[in-house]
């Protein structure tokens, strides 16, 4: 097979290294960081957008500009989500959660280098694949049906229990709460239409776009001119580049990230969003330090970037081979394919060989493109954390708005994000993690019509999903996966985004401590410093390592300013 | 936080309840399909209800000292306010006042009202802003922006 591929991948790489080629990959590369880097503006919208603007090119460089973008913006959305905390992708929230902490300890040049090797990494050895294994392993993908995918969807959705924070109550409710979100708008199936209200722009649904704006780049805004501090890294931006110990430390991780990314990726609906989460979850699993995830572990970054972007290319193979596209951007990607008069499916590769080769090989012409422009710039997205708040807020805010406005073109859209905003920031205040209602926003769609499909696939209801070796496989590892969480909580195994230890309300200082802190303002409420020599006191003994991360946080200077 | 934790589970119950109401007059099964679109929510509204139930127990029953903290603040709830509005006032503004001419006054009073910088240096920020988000959207990305009445 790998000689059957190797010469039609060469003619690949003489069309897709043309001048003309190399300079739409490149511009579409630029772009897709860009859009990745800018939150709210996905690279759906970006693809839809310049979709019509491509039709004075040719097939080939539209296709590959169009697909730069596409795979570009899982680099880019890293950026925003380490240093601002803001994913600029769904796929990137995950990140945030380890990436953040670490630019909060003063580590985020590390974090962006590590997500820009994990993402060149990742990709690169998913792209062989794709290459390689396509036929075989989309012979597989092409044996799931609607039991596969509920089955998948379970598997997906135990994650939450993970994701739930200290507690799992409200882990549970915020995502039952994501299910009431998706189930606005019409019926998948019959088109019915459910909690609109008598309002026709919610008869298309909660695009889930606003719902994320909201949660995030706008709740932040809020969280932040709350706290009424300006979070300032003093760490000079030297040092970027991770340390070999980072290197070592993470290496697995884009490895096992790659596999998961991959894989999951050739069936369609599973986005890099999904397979991002669960990736990180099982670096969690494998580490041997699962407490200080979410404190600023540098493999879960390593985790959740390889997956997404092996999952860019695993999303190619049911697209190229059956003309399924695996996410939104692909779809669009896939109308872009149709405007040419390209028929994405088996003939795609006897019919227009030369194109798809040339696609293929512009992927990998792309991810080294791609960490040349993220390596060396690293320096250039960091300085965003170093513009001060006031003047950037206003720039979240108009990014915010122009993302949830662009998918639509709705102002419906905006007021919604502005709604989710405030929904966010009340979550945060009442420790309510708001990524299972995410996760469970994405998901709500594929669920209910994979359980819709299995239940009319014949008699036996649900208990189908019992009789058939994939599925069942499939949910036996989910229950697996869900008794092992539940395990984990009873041991008291910290979370992502279980912050209880670090919560200013629940330590009470030693004097000696909010004297010895004059950075601070308020010890008492602006907390950092002083919490973290306190932590690591009391608890070194036990060795905890979460804490002794927060020694390192203090050891950063970090500062917290008004 | 536990009078807080109190008031998230009553008002999840009355969502939840609502939502069961609701999923009640959908249809449950349709010819030829086996779950109607009323199926989901019913039980996403029932599961809900079982949840916010939860919280008020554990609450009620099993109160940990972390609970003690207050949430809200009133200075705190007062400057999310006053953002809020502003955020607010900004989509109203792209609404009416199109998208350039109310980015431009949110750039300026967010700068003057969170920075404190001086009023020139605000109003050029905010004209520069204006001028780059007009540009890039609509001109280069051909993004159709709201005009407003002013046609900016």
């Amino acid at each position: 097979m790998g000689m059957d591929v190797f010469q039609p991948l060469l003619q690949g790489f003489a069309t897709a290294l043309t001048p003309q080629n190399l300079c739409f990959g490149f511009i579409g590369c630029v772009l897709g960081t860009l859009v990745g880097v800018l939150p709210g503006i996905g690279p759906t919208s970006a693809i839809a957008m310049l979709l019509p603007l491509t039709l004075i090119l040719d097939p080939t460089p539209a296709i590959i500009m169009l697909s730069g973008i596409y795979y570009g913006a899982m680099y880019g959305g890293s950026t925003t989500a380490i240093l601002v905390n803001i994913p600029g992708e769904i796929s990137s929230a995950p990140t945030a959660l380890d990436g953040y902490a670490m630019a909060k300890k003063g580590r985020a040049g590390p974090a962006l280098a590590i997500s820009a090797i994990s993402s060149f990494v990742a990709g690169t050895l998913s792209l062989v694949g794709l290459t390689f294994f396509a036929p075989t392993l989309a012979q597989l993908a092409l044996h799931f049906g609607p039991p596969e995918y509920f089955a998948l969807m379970l598997l997906a959705l135990s994650v939450v229990i993970n994701l739930s924070g200290k507690s799992l109550i409200k882990g549970l409710i915020s995502a039952v709460a994501g299910f009431f979100v998706a189930m606005v708008g019409m019926d998948p199936i019959t088109g019915i239409a459910r909690f609109t209200f008598g309002s026709v722009e919610l008869m298309s649904g909660i695009d889930f776009v606003s719902v994320i704006i909201g949660l995030f780049a706008i709740a932040e805004v809020l969280s932040t001119w709350e706290a009424q501090v300006t979070p300032v890294i003093r760490t000079k931006l030297t040092g970027l580049m991770p340390t070999k110990e980072d290197l070592r430390e993470t290496f697995p991780a884009m490895l096992r990230s790659t596999v998961i990314g991959f894989f999951l990726g050739l069936l369609p609906g599973c986005s890099p969003g999904v397979t991002a989460f669960i990736a990180y979850d099982t670096e969690k699993r494998f580490s041997r330090v699962p407490e200080t995830f979410g404190q600023g572990q540098i493999a879960g970054v390593a985790a959740a970037e390889g997956a997404n972007n092996a999952t860019t290319s695993g999303g190619f193979v049911p697209l190229l081979s059956f003309g399924i596209p695996s996410g939104p951007a692909l779809a669009v990607l896939l109308g872009g394919f149709m405007m040419y008069g390209l028929q994405p499916g088996p003939t795609l590769f006897e019919k227009n060989a030369p194109f798809v080769w040339a696609l293929i090989a512009s992927m990998y012409i792309g991810n080294v493109m791609l960490i040349i422009l993220n390596l060396p710039l690293i320096g250039l997205w960091a300085r965003l954390v170093k513009v001060p708040y006031p003047l950037l807020a206003p720039i979240i805010l108009i990014s915010s708005f122009i993302g949830a406005y662009s998918v639509r073109n709705k102002m419906m859209d905006v007021w919604l994000a502005i709604a989710f905003g405030l929904i966010g920031w009340l979550m945060r205040k009442l420790e309510i993690p708001s990524v299972p209602l995410i996760l469970t926003t994405i998901l709500a769609g594929m669920l209910e019509t994979s359980i819709k499909q299995t239940l009319s696939m014949g008699d036996m209801g649900i208990y189908l999903l019992f009789t058939r070796p994939i599925s069942l496989t499939i949910c036996i590892l989910a229950l697996l996966l869900t008794i092992s969480s539940l395990y984990g909580r009873y041991k008291k195994i910290s979370l992502p985004g279980d912050d209880e230890e670090f919560s200013s309300e629940s330590i009470e200082y030693p004097e000696v401590f909010e004297k010895k802190s004059p950075v601070l303002v308020k010890p008492r409420r602006y907390l950092h410093a002083p919490k973290a020599v306190y932590l690591v006191r009391e608890h070194d003994r036990s060795r905890n390592v979460a804490k002794c991360g927060s020694l390192r946080m203090r050891q950063a200077g970090e500062q917290v300013q008004r | 936080m536990f009078a807080a934790n109190i008031g998230v589970s009553l008002g999840l119950l009355v969502l939840s309840g609502a939502v069961v109401v609701t999923a009640q007059q959908l249809p449950r099964t349709l010819p030829g399909i086996a779950m109607g679109p009323g199926v989901l929510p019913l039980w996403a509204g029932l599961l809900m209800s079982l949840l916010a139930v939860s919280l008020l127990i554990q609450n009620i029953f099993f109160r940990s000292p972390s609970l003690k903290r207050r949430v809200f603040e009133p200075k705190e709830l007062a400057a999310v306010g006053k953002m809020f509005f502003a955020i607010s006032a900004y989509a109203a503004g792209i609404e009416y006042l199109g998208f350039g001419m109310a980015t431009c006054i949110i750039v300026v009073y967010l700068s003057r009202y969170l920075g404190q910088y001086a009023w020139w240096r605000c109003l050029l920020f905010g004209l520069i802003m204006a001028g780059v988000s007009v540009g890039v959207f609509r001109y280069f990305l051909d993004l159709p922006l709201p005009t407003g009445w002013f046609g900016l």
